[in-house]
């Protein structure tokens, strides 16, 4: 195990440094994080990235192969086009979790905020909290679990992958192209298993999937805007 | 990109500073310049100008007294060329959009803010620099507003920084993250109304455009936040402050960013970001304003 102090570190020595202890070292312990921005981007190799403290943008993009966890809250655009590995956020992400994820799996712990999981191509995004708006926006693939609330437009013109939700009303805040449908055995036990290498115990039999309704390249209307009040000057 | 902070926190006397600190998280987000609003709970007419000489201190005071009688005034210089000027005015409150107006024709003076409650300071650099220039004096304060600026829309002046005061509405300043892409349409409608611009900045013509609706067509804060939603093009976040409101606007496709947290015991935080909140809550989960969304607070 070796130690890392971010103090007094730019993100760029920060990462020079990452790359080089990831060839050799198995658990890295980072602390002072200070909210640094594109923590570990583009790291490839095989070991533990621990970090005592939050994050700020891009944590783990492009990651390919570490485990990172983060014993605090990450900003936006947590896992920004990963491509293998593991993010575990024990607290909370901003906005953009996992977008244009293509492998390896993302836990956030706490809550994340709008469009998580937004043009995702594979992999899997667990949020055990509530997600903001538009959460799997435009998916390409793989797989998005919501344990809490889901926001408005949950899979607004999902191409392909699924979103399985516990929100009993997420039939009412739908988006355009997607349905409700039941969750099948297959899926149940991939999400099983999931849950039991990262320690979620929740029961599968309340699970629902949000699927596409048509799957692949089609034709979808553009979200009308919702006029509350007032009008033209 | 840009960076908004607000705060609502009854009988806070250091909110300045607060609002000061909450903006130092967001020094990512921009830092040509710094400027916060804060509503003080006092009742004398307070001034605030920035001057491109110290000479120009006579040319103010002329046109100050041809209007009224000045007290307490104070000169310092800014992190930049700009000195500024600071007093209690005895004024006919009915003459203050005259005031103002008659000031900013100057082409060396810029009134950052004039009216009850109000004090705007802005200046070049980072939420540092402009702790370490402007001292403010100790007041019960109530609410606040404040932003950091990356200038994409108009010149590095301070004049053009935010928070932007409306002649109009003494009372009303106004922060925005994001551009007017119907600006220059809006400019010219207003002008031809007869409001009159003293900078190209794009959030200008958002302050007097609400300036115009809630003094002129007395309709109030929440009523103009949803016709300035209908009427502005573009992508924009605003936090818009009177004396005892704050008003919060965010575009219907949700490009700019806006958290708020409602702390128990009336205390509100806004901000562009999680990170600027810690300052003053540590560690919660701040909720995200809806796109399209309008809200208001009462102070």
């Amino acid at each position: 195990m070796v130690r890392l102090d971010l103090k007094g570190l730019s993100p760029r020595d920060v990462n020079r440094k990452l790359k080089e202890l990831i060839k050799t070292e198995e658990e890295i312990e980072v602390v002072n994080t200070h909210s640094i921005h594109n923590f570990a981007t583009a790291l490839v190799g095989q070991g533990k990235i621990t970090l005592h403290g939050s994050t700020g943008f891009y944590t783990g993009g492009f990651l390919e192969g570490p485990t990172l966890i983060v014993k605090g809250n990450t900003g936006w655009y947590t896992g920004d086009n990963m491509l293998a590995g593991e993010i575990i956020v024990e607290m909370n992400t901003g906005s953009n979790a996992a977008p244009s994820m293509l492998g390896g799996t993302v836990v956030i712990r706490g809550n994340s905020g709008s469009r998580a999981g937004w043009g995702m191509k594979g992999g899997n995004l667990i949020v055990c909290g509530n997600v903001g708006r538009w959460t799997g926006k435009m998916t390409l693939g793989g797989r998005i679990v919501v344990l809490g609330e889901v926001g408005e437009g949950v899979g607004e013109s999902m191409y392909n992958g699924v979103i399985h939700v516990l929100d009993p009303a997420a039939e009412e805040k739908l988006g355009g192209n997607v349905k409700v449908a039941p969750i099948d055995d297959k899926e149940k036990k991939e999400v099983e298993s999931l849950f039991k290498k990262y320690g979620i115990e929740v029961g599968m039999e309340q699970f629902r999937s949000i699927v596409p309704k048509i799957y692949g390249r089609h034709e979808y209307k553009l979200f009308k805007p919702t006029h509350k009040k007032g009008g033209q000057a | 990109m840009c960076g908004i902070a607000g705060l609502i926190a009854k009988d806070s006397s250091n909110l300045g500073y607060d609002l000061i600190n909450m903006l130092k998280q967001l020094i990512h987000r921009g830092k040509d310049a710094t400027g916060v609003a804060v509503y003080e709970d006092r009742d004398d007419i307070q001034i605030r100008v920035a001057l491109t000489a110290q000479q120009y201190q006579k040319d103010l005071e002329e046109i100050i007294e041809r209007h009224g009688s000045i007290s307490n005034s104070r000169m310092y210089q800014g992190e930049g060329i700009f000195t500024f000027y600071e007093a209690s005015l005895g004024v006919d409150p009915e003459r203050i959009t005259q005031l103002n107006w008659d000031i900013d024709t100057h082409p060396e003076l810029c009134v950052h803010s004039l009216g009850r409650h109000i004090k705007v300071y802005k200046d070049q650099g980072s939420a540092e620099d402009l702790r370490k220039r402007h001292e403010m004096p100790p007041a019960k304060a109530t609410h606040g507003i404040g932003h950091v600026r990356l200038a994409t829309e108009s010149v590095e002046n301070i004049n053009f920084a935010h928070p932007f005061v409306s002649y109009i509405h003494p009372e009303l300043s106004l922060v925005h993250n994001g551009q007017f892409t119907n600006y220059f349409n809006m400019r010219r409608k207003l002008e031809r109304m007869g409001i009159r611009f003293k900078t190209n900045n794009d959030s200008e013509m958002a302050a007097h455009f609400l300036a115009y609706q809630m003094k002129e067509k007395g309709i109030d804060l929440e009523e103009a936040l949803y016709l300035a939603l209908d009427t502005f093009d573009g992508v924009f976040t605003l936090l818009v402050s009177t004396a005892h409101q704050i008003g919060a606007l965010r575009d219907r496709l949700g490009i700019k960013p806006m958290l708020f947290f409602e702390k128990d015991g009336g205390a509100v935080l806004f901000g562009s970001e999680q990170i600027c909140l810690t300052p003053i809550v540590s560690d919660v989960y701040a909720t995200e304003m809806d796109p399209g969304g309008v809200m208001t607070w009462s102070v």
